[in-house]
């Protein structure tokens, strides 16, 4: 039985709008909050947005949704963080 | 949407954490599943929405972080009944209100007539309130379906009729003589008799036997078409006797008496400029009126206007106020010339035969003269007239008897 990787592995689901929205599922917690940078834990790896404008429209223990004008959404191995 | 009135049903807040460590904090409220919406970042800490209950379920992990927490904003139901726990008495007058507002609206408290064009509608409402509906009557017990054929009796001139009640109003749509009824036809035995005095012109039998005969003289009530056929035998006598609704159209010539006068000498109403205006205040059929202005002049014309409380289009009130005008006048004697005396009368006389003519009753004489007589002119005389003269007439033979005969 194939089951989707989010279910199958707890992969972090992410769902954009253009550039202006994003609903992030599957995540763990949120590193770093500023209005031009965002990074957020998944499982295994972190997502940065980059952007500008960004806000945290909503945050809940299951999902979390990010507005604002997002240039760039890029994945590093957790624990580099800094860059 | 939904979600709007939960969180304005529970109550939320809008505060700012600041402190040590703000992701920390997020990481918590996360990982504990406690919502929070419109995350701003500021130079201390971040700025969020969150709800009342959350607000208390953050306390130990504020404590844990380091973090502080301060509110910027109260909104939702529980924060406004704490704001205005002092204000009972203004929660009683409004729920008391609401309470009486409901009640008002399970009666009927407005009565509309639409589609009417030859009907006047003061004389419809006027019958509906007085033989079936009052105002004031309880909604529940209004049969919509029982008045209109009520208003199909009483009025011949309806063609279609419908009542809708909605809110406090009952709405009455009718249609006038568009669709013309089907004639009425006689099932029990009968004659047709003259309606007046006249000489017929004109006589087609359908059913029955003919009395009269054309160029007849008849008198008011005389038969023109029996309801009872004779049989006979070959020696002319009468074997068989059955008892029928006489029908058939019988015309006649007429006279029927006209009379018009104007007086020469008359009284003009002369309005002056000042209008007194004052307001009275009504509930059901109780009127107070704080201050009536006085009004030098014995005679003036009162124009009221009522303006009716309601709410929206179709939740009437009873009670509302009036606006009253009174315009005082001072009468001045004036004098028709003996010519615009005789137009007037001429002016009236031709809208009578207009009148007829739309009735189906053709003119064929006019023997009208207009004389002056004791200071004024009068308009005296016959018009002949050719009409139905017919109108049924039960023999008072029972319709068994007579199928028995």
């Amino acid at each position: 039985m194939k089951l989707p990787a989010d279910v199958q592995y707890n992969d972090v689901l992410i769902r954009a709008s253009g550039n202006r929205e994003l609903l992030i599922e599957n995540y763990k917690g949120i590193l770093l909050y500023t209005a031009e940078e965002i990074v957020i834990t998944c499982k295994g790896l972190s997502l940065r947005i980059c952007g500008c404008d960004l806000k945290i429209a909503y945050f809940s223990g299951y999902d979390m949704k990010v507005t604002g004008n997002v240039r760039s959404i890029s994945y590093r191995s957790n624990g580099d963080v800094c860059c | 949407m939904l979600l709007r009135l939960l969180r304005a049903f529970f109550g939320y807040v809008r505060a700012e954490a600041y402190g040590f460590a703000p992701e920390r904090f997020m990481n918590l409220l996360i990982k504990h599943e406690i919502i929070v919406w419109d995350v701003e970042r500021t130079q201390r800490g971040f700025i969020f929405y969150t709800g009342r209950r959350n607000l208390l379920s953050m306390k130990p992990y504020l404590h844990k972080t380091n973090m502080k927490v301060k509110v910027l904003e109260k909104h939702g139901m529980p924060y406004f009944l704490r704001r205005n726990r002092k204000r009972a008495a203004f929660v009683l007058g409004f729920l008391l209100s609401m309470g009486l507002l409901y009640g008002l609206s399970l009666f009927v408290w407005e009565v509309r007539i639409e589609g009417e064009t030859s009907l006047v509608a003061e004389n419809l409402l006027s019958r509906i309130e007085e033989a079936y509906l009052p105002l004031g009557t309880l909604k529940s017990k209004v049969d919509c379906s029982g008045l209109e054929q009520a208003l199909r009796k009483d009025f011949s001139e309806i063609s279609w009729v419908s009542c809708e009640l909605k809110g406090t109003v009952l709405t009455v749509h009718l249609e006038e003589g568009s669709a013309t009824r089907p004639p009425y036809k006689e099932e029990r035995p009968g004659d047709l008799v003259a309606s007046e005095d006249a000489r017929i012109t004109k006589m087609v039998t359908r059913q029955g036997t003919p009395v009269s005969k054309l160029g007849d003289e008849v008198k008011k009530g005389d038969i023109l078409i029996s309801g009872t056929i004779y049989l006979y035998d070959d020696n002319h006598e009468v074997i068989e006797t059955s008892y029928i609704a006489a029908d058939g159209d019988v015309c006649g010539t007429c006279e029927l008496p006209y009379e018009d006068y104007v007086e020469l000498q008359y009284y003009r109403k002369r309005y002056r400029q000042e209008v007194s205006r004052h307001i009275t205040l009504y509930f059901l059929d109780y009127c107070l009126t704080p201050w009536i202005p006085r009004m030098e002049e014995a005679n003036y014309d009162t124009y009221t206007q009522i303006h009716k409380a309601r709410i929206f289009d179709y939740f009437y009130l009873p009670f509302g106020y009036k606006l009253i005008r009174r315009t005082p006048y001072t009468l001045e004697k004036m004098s028709y010339s003996e010519e615009e005396a005789k137009a007037i009368l001429n002016r009236r006389l031709r809208k009578k035969i207009k009148d007829f003519q739309e009735k189906g009753v053709e003119i064929m004489e006019n023997h009208v003269k207009i004389g002056k007589e004791n200071g004024k002119l009068t308009a005296k005389g016959t018009l002949t007239v050719r009409k139905s003269i017919t109108q049924f007439k039960e023999n008072g033979i029972a319709g068994s008897e007579a199928d028995q005969r």
